[in-house]
């Protein structure tokens, strides 16, 4: 907790010197957030090209847009809105919305090796991804804030200017489906 | 009993969910788990839940490119430079206003032309104004109506053409009076026309009578 303070103070004091014209300022900011926000636009959009393109776009409308940004929240907090929203548009566009593959889940049940070792294996976490990426896009962002990037509920709610009351249902109702979707998995390599 | 039995699982499905986030209170927190011993159903559900989550989290991080850095400081710097060039918010106001004084002037001007040439040759101005409006109004349709259609036919040649148009210093006018222009000068000869049409001719016949 301290050190989550600690990090919000030396953010502001970067901001600061950034919005007086110290170049320096925000690529210090760069290389704090440049590994979070490329891997939440990564898992969002499911491309690492589209990734690579995206963390330049996210920290370039940051520093433009770093007039508008309000120091009473997080300043990490408002570049995963950018993010989130950015990666958003840009997927919704694209319609690239991949489809649960139920042939994949039946290949997927013959491999024969121990749960540890599937977990470690490049197959289960592939299938993973694919059914992350089959969520629906407003579903996929807010179970990647919340799990991957432990943002509470009312951090998500900023981010993704949703009501609280809307990310818990969205929540609830994403991992309903990555539940349904993930119990063959479980059954298998879990319960046997 | 057994509907009261199966709201209670209703609502402690929902409620598993943010006890799995550690948002639950402690009241609700013994009354999930003293739900949990007896239920066998909701146990098995919330052993799915977890596990679910947990595949979610194990969905593995990726180390950024090399250059990603560098990419962003390119950009940026690139941008501050442009900005550094770019006049700011009060002198493109000026310049704006130094564009449509010129614009007005050249407006002047050109009916003074007109009413003098209107004097010489004995044509009244009014006529002389409509005919060169009509003309120039079908030459900018014709113009925009062909370029729409060339743009439509050739988009990267048009985009070529843009790219350089960028690069090069952006015109003093901002948008605002862009807009201005582009609706005050129609206005300003349709009511021109309307006037030199409407008013009686200075050595009219009327007088006679």
């Amino acid at each position: 907790m301290k050190e989550d303070k600690k990090r919000e103070l030396i953010d502001r004091e970067l901001v600061k010197k950034c919005l007086n014209g110290d170049l320096t300022a925000f690529e210090e900011l760069v290389k704090r957030y440049e590994r979070p926000v490329y891997n939440l636009v990564f898992r969002i959009t499911g491309d690492l090209g589209e990734a690579k393109d995206m963390t330049q776009e996210v920290f370039f409308r940051a520093f433009r847009f770093l007039k508008g940004y309000n120091p009473q929240y997080k300043f990490s907090n408002w570049l995963f809105k950018i993010a989130t929203n950015l990666s958003i548009n840009i997927v919704s566009r694209q319609k690239k919305h991949v489809s649960f593959n139920e042939k994949h889940q039946s290949g997927l049940m013959d491999i024969s090796v121990s749960p540890e070792k599937l977990m470690e294996s490049r197959e289960l976490k592939e299938y993973i991804q694919k059914v992350i990426l089959s969520l629906p896009i407003k579903y996929r962002a807010l179970v990647l804030l919340r799990h991957l990037h432990d943002f509470t509920y009312e951090e998500i709610s900023f981010i993704t200017g949703l009501p609280v009351g809307t990310v818990k249902t969205y929540l609830f109702r994403a991992r309903e489906i990555l539940k349904n979707k993930l119990k063959k998995v479980i059954k298998d390599f879990y319960e046997n | 009993m057994d509907k009261t039995y199966k709201m209670k699982c209703k609502q402690v499905k929902r409620l598993l969910h943010v006890h799995l986030d550690g948002f639950l209170d402690e009241e609700l927190k013994k009354k999930v788990k003293v739900h949990l011993l007896e239920c066998m159903n909701c146990q098995r559900e919330a052993r799915f839940l977890q596990k679910a989550v947990d595949l979610v989290k194990s969905y593995p991080a990726q180390s950024p490119p090399r250059d990603l850095p560098l990419l962003i400081q390119e950009k940026i710097r690139q941008h501050a430079k442009t900005a550094q060039r770019q006049p700011a918010v009060f002198k493109k106001r000026r310049l704006g206003w130094q564009t449509v004084t010129a614009y007005a002037l050249s407006l002047a001007l050109f009916g003074i032309l007109l009413y003098l040439i209107g004097e010489k040759t004995n044509v009244s101005p009014g006529k002389l104004f409509s005919s060169c409006a009509g003309f120039l109004s079908s030459l900018f349709s014709s113009i925009s109506g062909t370029a729409s259609t060339i743009r439509s036919m050739s988009k990267p040649f048009f985009q070529n053409l843009r790219n350089i148009f960028h690069s090069l210093p952006k015109p003093p006018l901002s948008q605002e009076y862009k807009i201005l222009i582009y609706i005050a000068l129609p206005v300003f000869i349709f009511l021109n026309l309307w006037f030199f049409f409407t008013s009686p001719e200075p050595n009219g016949e009327k007088t006679d009578n």
